[in-house]
């Protein structure tokens, strides 16, 4: 039977809105300090460079200038990393990426410290650059880490049953190279962080950080102090997206660095183009994928070979790619896989965290494929999906049989399908006519002239995809997360997680679980500020874990806080066992009992009685477990499942591609803060239609082109149609009330269904995203070979 | 001295008038709600309101302050969001924290100005208009969803709650969308304009607007002695003498974009001036600061070629005037004196049988650089053409006219053939280069593409579309 809620799954505004719906939220660069300074980054614009000497004599007497911060200033690391130490402070000997700081001028006014940067000479030889991944492991080229001995970052392997066996089974062979590019979060806050010293006491970090527990253990390495010495906190975060997290550490260790040295607070942030020269982005994905089927539909056997573009910086690869391996061959039960991802190094920018995390690039490539596959068996592509989908009780490519959940992916396809009428609409489509195939765009541009009127180049289009999702963080490492619970005699409540609001609204999510479990209101409920001082480490707030984890521990703290209220009210009333309490209505109702207590009430009784009403609340996940050269084991504790229908126009004269309508259905299993839930769908399609159809920063040799907004095109309100999100609530045995992830599945899947919905308008597929105008019209990408700013084009 | 309202307060400050309003507002008063997110007029999150006096009343447009120098806020009223702010939610503020259309917040405070800014714009409200005057404010974690519904309830509670007989100011201070202190701008206003002295002065950077010369070189204007003429009276309106069209120099896009004039002249010049940038950078950058700029690519330069328009400068008395056509010598280079400013450009009334037609291709349709864009204008009797201008933009170092092709088909008579033929002597004029808005090549096939269409718009019954295939 399915619970009947008071909060859960009801439309809860956000705790937070008032705050910032008035501006009044502070973000980062919205706190002053007394004496504060700010810090200006020293850069070279090359790609890859020995550097010889750095003469600051120039501006040692500058009186813009109080202090020059350089690696010889930091008293611990000075290099860092997620999960490698491969990525200096300040990199005063080599340069592998245009990003790189070389040191920092701090002062007053960073106008004139940034014209003091000038004066800086330095001394320095270029190198050999890398930046074709393809030519990363070739033993000619230049070593990025020299000390490492290779350019792979990493390689995951896996292998189920028999490739070749499965090969000869099959009645047809296809083969394909897809291409995903590089990408930016475009969080619309940039970077920005103060760090304030406090003496004996260490030092105080606030700053726009999306892991505050991240930020301190690679802050304390830094600066050379016990983790209880540094105390992050986190201010209101302008976005993130995974974003703000090994550059965030880096920023927060310089600031740190030099207000240690300068006694002062320092505070660094970012303009739109440092913020998009340094942080890292989305990997760029080289996918080979080759897929054995029976006439039948039936998949026999994939073989996938999976190159990842690193950058400069190890970040987040071994992570982002172990997802990619994992979910490589998307939702479906093969029997035979042999999958190798690999992420290298080159000297572009670097590549780490991005809501999606390896599996966007996988997901546009697989959802491609089974289009393909259903087109070369005259079938539909909602055929050829349920043919080979998953289903409870089915075996993934990582030989782990699924189960404890609903399986609900063919739910969420027939539900998708069903509200669209994608079936006829893609028949029609399919078969009105198109001018695009016979019209050569690649060669005769000047000759023998075609045009048609401007309403007949107008072609419709309709594609979906589906994907599935490992929760959590799997076997990438411990999964574990705790949160603070306080009632005070009044019956308000204190409530703190380990886990960060991004912007997501995490905080009114978990306040609702608190509200549901006591039977009160979330506005008795007051969520503290996020300080590592404060809270137990929870790990990170990465691959929609939060909910789930997060939400596991604050039910966890409630549910025991509960329990010792149950108890006073069992002791003061002398109930027996089966007498039952109730918590509702701000309430406690026991049976047989005509006056209820409530619940304010309740809480100075326990003030009164001595109960402790503080606690911890933790979860922890079940066990997962890997086998790193096979590439087996059970890689997720339960999994979500989502299905994206397209609705497309494409102008089939100038290439462009309206986006009429997107139709997101997901399983995320039990809603707990719904209008959080349908908001996270709205953001993720729009920024996966993006992904789609615009974003994409392009490098030459290694210099990005696209450094702010003008360039670097995100959608507006105007350019996004309409989206339909509906939700499919599937049981789960674990997370709170069986509430499990959303915020990555909604945008993972987006890009392959408009790219289907393209190819179905046009009857002609693309192999490489973004599908910009040129790339339809022309069938590739024509870099552009200089940029400039504002209209000096 | 600079004088103006920020919110309730009144401002005197002797800052240089070159720095942009958003430092002024951010770093000079601590009033944090308005972000700075590009620093160039691309995400809108340093969105203000900024209201003047006309014609006796207050009237407000949403502005970059990021892009906007604060001696241009003299003797207005600057509306952040502190200056919206009540005791309780404005029905914008509520709606859009009520349907979700708030994640991070870091954006927020600019959809509230611009929405705003769009309530006490205009009394004939409807949802696709609002969500049009959000088009130069950009969100990466709501997909618009919740500001979407937010703008379509605000609209209902303002249709709902509006009292028939108040005017649209107390209507909207009644239902709370604006604090009361609205209601004393104007007196305030009066009293400042009279005041206030112009911060004009004698320098060799002339800043018109400024929307695209502080992208490029904030940092420089910021340090000079900047002559703001924007605010200029002498420099502005749009109006017709005889069979002449003026436009001061300090006109600004949105003005010339919701003319009433132009608009009976061009029955479809709004939907055409709503592809230029976004709502906040047209109600600032001005049509002399879009001449001298003189991007290859600008839009409203296209147009006004194509309407052969003349271009009227002026250094302190002496005056001149030279086609548009010809004023541009070179990549960013003019037939400009130094001291020269661009006083007005002028063109003539539209003949009885005359046609026109725009087009733009951007990599993203809204808030963005045209790759190519073409107008025509075309004087014709019996499909016989008498005259005709024709320009094309992104294709060569200078907003191009397509002298070549005019000639061609002057006197010519319309048909497929024709106009065949007339594309590619266009094609011959044109020198594209690859960059960021598109290949070389790509640009040749697209500037066809527009001119085909042209032309299938224009003369539907001489050209037949089968045939140019």
């Amino acid at each position: 039977m399915k619970k009947e809620f008071s909060v859960v799954g009801k439309p809860i505004i956000r705790e937070d809105g008032f705050d910032k719906i008035t501006g009044r939220a502070k973000f980062a660069d919205d706190y002053k300090f007394d004496g504060m300074l700010h810090a200006v980054m020293l850069r070279i614009s090359e790609t890859h460079a020995k550097i010889n000497s750095i003469n600051y004599s120039e501006v040692e007497n500058d009186q813009a200038v109080n202090s020059i911060i350089t690696s010889a200033d930091i008293p611990g690391a000075k290099k860092v990393g997620m999960i490698k130490n491969d990525q200096p402070i300040f990199c005063d000997e080599v340069v592998v990426t245009p990003g790189d700081v070389l040191a920092m001028l701090v002062g007053e006014d960073t106008t004139r410290l940034r014209s003091a940067l000038s004066k800086i000479k330095i001394d320095y030889t270029p190198l050999p650059t890398l930046t074709d991944p393809q030519k990363s492991l070739d033993p000619k080229s230049p070593l990025i880490h020299p000390e490492l001995g290779s350019n792979l970052i990493i390689h995951h392997p896996l292998r189920k049953g028999n490739i070749e066996k499965g090969f000869t089974e099959s009645d047809h062979i296809l083969e394909q190279t897809y291409t995903t590019q590089l990408i930016e979060h475009a969080y619309i806050e940039p970077e920005a962080v103060i760090a304030i010293p406090l003496g004996q006491n260490g030092i105080k970090i606030i700053g726009s950080i999306q892991n505050p527990f991240s930020a301190r253990k690679i802050i304390a390495a830094v600066v050379n102090l016990p983790l209880d010495k540094v105390q992050v906190i986190q201010a209101q975060l302008g976005g993130s997206f995974g974003g703000k997290d090994d550059t965030m550490c880096i920023l927060s260790a310089r600031a740190a660095v030099a207000a240690i040295k300068v006694n002062r607070p320092v505070k660094i942030r970012y303009t739109r183009e440092e913020s998009i020269l340094e942080s890292y982005k989305r990997h760029p994905y080289i996918l080979n994928y080759k897929v054995g089927f029976k006439s039948s539909g039936k998949i026999k056997a994939m073989q996938i070979d999976i190159l990842a573009d690193g950058g400069a910086y190890c970040s987040m690869s071994p992570f982002v790619t172990w997802r990619s391996v994992v979910q490589a061959t998307g939702p479906y039960e093969i029997e035979n896989v042999h999958t190798d991802v690999r992420a290298v190094y080159t000297n572009n920018p670097y590549t780490g965290a991005m809501r999606g995390f390896g599996s966007p690039q996988p997901v546009f490539a697989n959802e491609s494929l089974m289009d393909e596959i259903a087109l070369q068996l005259g079938m539909n592509p909602v055929e050829v999906r349920k043919i080979n989908g998953l289903k409870a009780g089915s075996i993934t490519a990582t030989g782990q049989k699924l189960q404890n959940h609903d399986v609900n992916l063919l739910t969420v396809l027939d539900t998708a399908t069903k509200e669209t009428d994608f079936q006829n609409k893609w028949k029609k489509y399919k078969k009105d006519k198109s001018i695009i195939q016979k019209y050569d765009f690649n060669k005769p541009v000047f000759n023998n002239s075609q045009f048609i009127e401007p309403d007949q180049l107008i072609k419709k289009g309709i594609g979906l995809a589906v994907s599935y999702r490992g929760c959590s963080l799997g076997a990438e490492g411990i999964d574990a997360a705790a949160c603070y619970l306080s009632i005070q005699n009044d019956g308000t409540i204190y409530l703190l997680s380990g886990l960060a609001e991004n912007g997501q609204g995490l905080r009114t999510t978990f306040s609702i679980i608190v509200a549901e479990e006591l039977g009160i209101t979330t506005d008795n409920i007051f969520y503290l500020e996020t300080d590592t001082s404060r809270v137990p480490d929870s790990g990170p707030t990465v691959a929609s874990r939060a909910t789930l984890m997060g939400g596991g521990a604050v039910k966890n703290a409630a549910e025991i806080l509960r329990t010792r209220l149950e108890e006073l009210i069992r002791a003061e009333w002398k109930l027996k066992a089966a007498e039952k309490i109730i918590f509702k209505n701000n309430l406690a109702l026991i049976t047989n009992h005509k006056s209820p207590i409530t619940f304010q009430d309740l809480c100075k009784l326990a003030a009164n009685r001595g109960v402790n009403l503080a606690t911890i609340g933790w979860y922890k996940s079940p066990n997962v477990d890997w086998n790193e050269q096979t590439g087996q084991g059970d890689a997720y504790f339960t999994y979500v499942y989502g299905c994206q229908v397209a609705e497309v126009s494409v102008n089939q004269g100038t290439g462009e591609v309206y986006l009429d309508k997107i139709t997101a259905v997901h399983d995320p299993g039990t809603v707990i803060n719904k209008l959080g839930a349908e908001g996270q769908i709205y953001g993720g399609v729009t920024q996966g239609a993006g992904y789609g159809t615009l974003e994409e920063v392009t490098t030459e040799n290694g210099l990005i082109r696209e450094l702010n907004f003008d360039q670097y095109l995100i959608l507006t309100a105007k350019d996004i149609g309409e989206i339909k999100p509906i939700i499919v609530e599937g049981k789960e045995i674990y997370g709170p009330w069986g509430a499990k992830s959303l915020g990555e599945p909604t945008l993972e899947l987006t890009a392959a269904a408009i790219s289907n919905a393209v190819c179905n308008a046009l009857g002609k597929r693309f192999f490489n995203l973004p599908l910009n105008l040129e790339e339809i019209l022309l069938g590739k990408k024509l870099r552009p070979v200089e940029v400039k700013r504002g209209s000096l084009l | 001295m600079i004088n103006f309202i920020l919110n309730d307060l009144n401002i005197s400050t002797d800052l240089p008038p070159t720095i942009v309003l958003l430092d002024f507002i951010r770093k000079e008063k601590m009033l944090t709600g308005t972000k700075e997110g590009c620093r160039e007029g691309d995400c809108g999150a340093c969105t203000v309101l900024l209201g003047e006096l006309v014609k006796g009343t207050v009237k407000y447009k949403s502005v970059n302050s990021c892009l906007m120098p604060l001696g241009d806020a003299s003797g207005k009223h600057v509306v952040t969001v502190e200056g919206i702010n009540q005791k309780e939610l404005s029905p914008v503020q509520a709606t859009m924290v009520d349907e979700g259309g708030t994640q991070c917040g870091f954006c927020t405070p600019g959809f509230v100005v611009s929405m705003t800014g769009y309530f006490l714009n205009c009394s004939n409200l409807n949802t696709d208009d609002a969500i049009e005057s959000l088009g130069g404010n950009i969100c990466r974690c709501t997909g618009y969803g919740g500001i979407k519904r937010a703008a379509s309830d605000s609209i209902s509670i303002f249709e709902n709650g509006k009292s028939d007989n108040g005017n649209h100011l107390e209507n909207l201070i009644s239902l709370k969308f604006i604090p009361d202190y609205f209601r004393g701008i104007k007196k305030r206003l009066e009293k400042i304009s009279t005041n206030h002295k112009s911060v004009e002065k004698k320098s060799n950077v002339i800043i018109s607007g400024g929307t695209d010369l502080y992208v490029q070189r904030w940092e420089s204007l910021v340090g000079s002695k900047g002559n703001l003429i924007s605010q200029n009276k002498k420099l502005s309106g749009i109006s017709r003498i005889g069979k002449q069209i003026n436009i001061g120099s300090a006109a600004t896009i949105e003005e010339i974009k919701t003319s009433k004039l132009l608009q009976k002249y061009f029955p479809k010049w709004n939907n055409y001036l709503d592809l230029f940038g976004s709502l906040p950078i047209r109600n600032r950058a001005t049509i002399g600061g879009n001449i001298v700029n003189a991007s290859p690519i600008g839009d409203m330069v296209n147009i006004l070629l194509a309407l052969n328009s003349t271009v009227h400068l002026k250094d302190g008395k002496k005056k001149r005037s030279i086609l548009l056509k010809n004023f541009y010598k070179g990549y960013k280079s003019l037939d400009k004196k130094k001291n020269e400013i661009v006083d007005k450009i002028t063109f003539l009334t539209p003949s009885k049988n005359s046609l026109f037609n725009f087009e733009k291709i951007s990599k993203r349709t809204y808030l963005d650089i045209a790759s190519v864009n073409s107008s025509v204008y075309a004087e014709s009797k019996s499909g016989k053409i008498s005259n005709i201008h024709i320009s094309a933009g992104g294709v060569a170092p200078i907003p191009l006219y397509l002298n070549n092709t005019c000639n061609y088909l002057k006197n010519k008579t319309i048909d497929t053939e024709t106009i065949r033929n007339a594309a590619e002597i266009s094609l011959k004029e044109i020198s594209p280069i690859s960059d960021a808005r598109g290949s070389a090549e790509y640009k040749s096939l697209l500037l066809r593409q527009l001119f085909y269409a042209h032309f299938i718009k224009l003369f539907p019954q001489l050209v037949d579309p089968e045939k140019l295939l």
